[in-house]
C-alpha cells in the first residue's frame, strides 16, 4: 500500500472552548524504533483532551500536542524491531498523543489484538479505561477477594 | 476523580483500612480537609495518572490486560458502553457533549 503523505488531524489551535479544535493538513507521522503506524479508524475521546484543549494539561515531554490517547484501526507499517504485528493487523492502542487523526504512531508495546468480533469503535473505547482501572484497582490497589483476618 | 469538595466526603466515607486512589480531580485539587480520619480509620490516600508513566509501565499493563481482560471482552462478560460516534471533523462537538456532562459511555470518534 502507498501511504499519503499529507494526513488530516485535529489541533488545538489555541486555548480554549470546543471550537479552537480544528481539522488541518500535516505531514504523515513515521514509526520510530519499536512503533507501528496506525491507519486510525477510531479514537477515544477522554477528559484529559478538553482538559488540553483548555490549556490546563499540557501533553508531557516527548509527547504529540494533538489530542487523542487512545485509537483502533489497521496496521500499515512498522518502526525498526517491531514485530509482534504485521501489516494489515487490527490494533488498538494506548498513545500519548495524536490519535485525533486519519493516521497516528504507537508503541508496539501498548498496542492489543481486537478483541474477538470487536469493530474498531468498540475497541477504541478500550486502552484509557482499562489501562487505568487495572493500574489503580490492580497493580497499585492490590483489589481483589477479601482477607480473612 | 472529583476532587474539590469530595476530598473530605471521601474520607469521611472510607472504611477501615480503605484505600483511596485518585485518578483525576475534575473539581480541582484544593480543597480545606480534615484528616484525622486518615489516622483514625488507618486510610491509604494514593494516586496516579496514566500519560507520564514509562513505556515498561504501560507494557505490563498491557500483558496484564492482554491475559486477564482480553478474554472476558472476547466472551462479552464485560463490555464498553458507547455513548456517542462523531466524524473526526466534528471533535468540537464530541468535546461539547464530555462538558455537558449528560453522556454514559465513551465517546468516540470515526475516520
Amino acid at each position: 500500500m502507498t501511504l499519503p503523505q499529507t494526513i488530516k488531524l485535529i489541533a488545538i489551535t489555541q486555548h480554549g472552548g470546543p471550537d479552537v479544535l480544528r481539522p488541518v493538513n500535516a505531514p504523515m507521522p513515521r514509526p520510530g524504533a519499536g512503533q507501528l503506524l496506525i491507519k486510525v479508524a477510531a479514537a477515544g475521546v477522554n477528559r484529559p483532551d478538553v482538559i488540553q484543549r483548555e490549556g490546563r494539561y499540557p501533553p508531557p515531554p516527548g509527547a504529540s500536542p494533538i489530542p487523542g490517547l487512545e485509537i483502533a484501526g489497521e496496521v500499515v507499517e512498522l518502526g525498526a524491531g517491531a514485530s509482534r504485528y504485521r501489516l494489515g493487523d487490527q490494533v488498538t492502542a494506548l498513545v500519548t498523543g495524536g490519535g485525533y487523526a486519519e493516521y497516528c504512531v504507537a508503541d508496539e508495546p501498548t498496542a492489543l489484538p481486537f478483541p474477538a468480533g470487536y469493530d474498531a469503535i468498540r475497541a477504541a473505547a478500550l486502552p484509557e479505561t482499562f489501562f487505568t482501572v487495572w493500574q489503580n484497582l490492580f497493580a497499585r490497589g492490590g483489589f481483589g477477594r477479601a482477607k480473612a483476618s | 476523580m472529583v476532587g474539590g469538595d469530595y476530598i473530605q466526603r471521601n474520607l469521611n466515607c472510607v472504611a477501615e483500612d480503605g484505600r483511596i486512589h485518585q485518578i483525576a480531580f475534575l473539581q480541582g485539587g484544593k480543597a480545606s480537609v480534615d484528616f484525622t480520619r486518615l489516622m483514625v480509620r488507618r486510610i491509604t490516600y494514593t494516586g496516579s495518572t496514566l500519560r507520564p508513566r514509562t513505556l515498561e509501565v504501560k507494557a505490563k499493563l498491557a500483558e496484564a490486560l492482554e491475559d486477564k481482560v482480553w478474554p472476558l471482552l472476547a466472551s462479552g462478560a464485560v463490555a464498553p458502553v458507547i455513548d456517542s460516534t462523531f466524524p473526526l471533523e466534528a471533535a468540537a462537538e464530541a468535546h461539547r457533549r464530555m462538558e455537558e456532562g449528560g453522556h454514559i459511555g465513551k465517546i468516540i470518534l470515526t475516520i
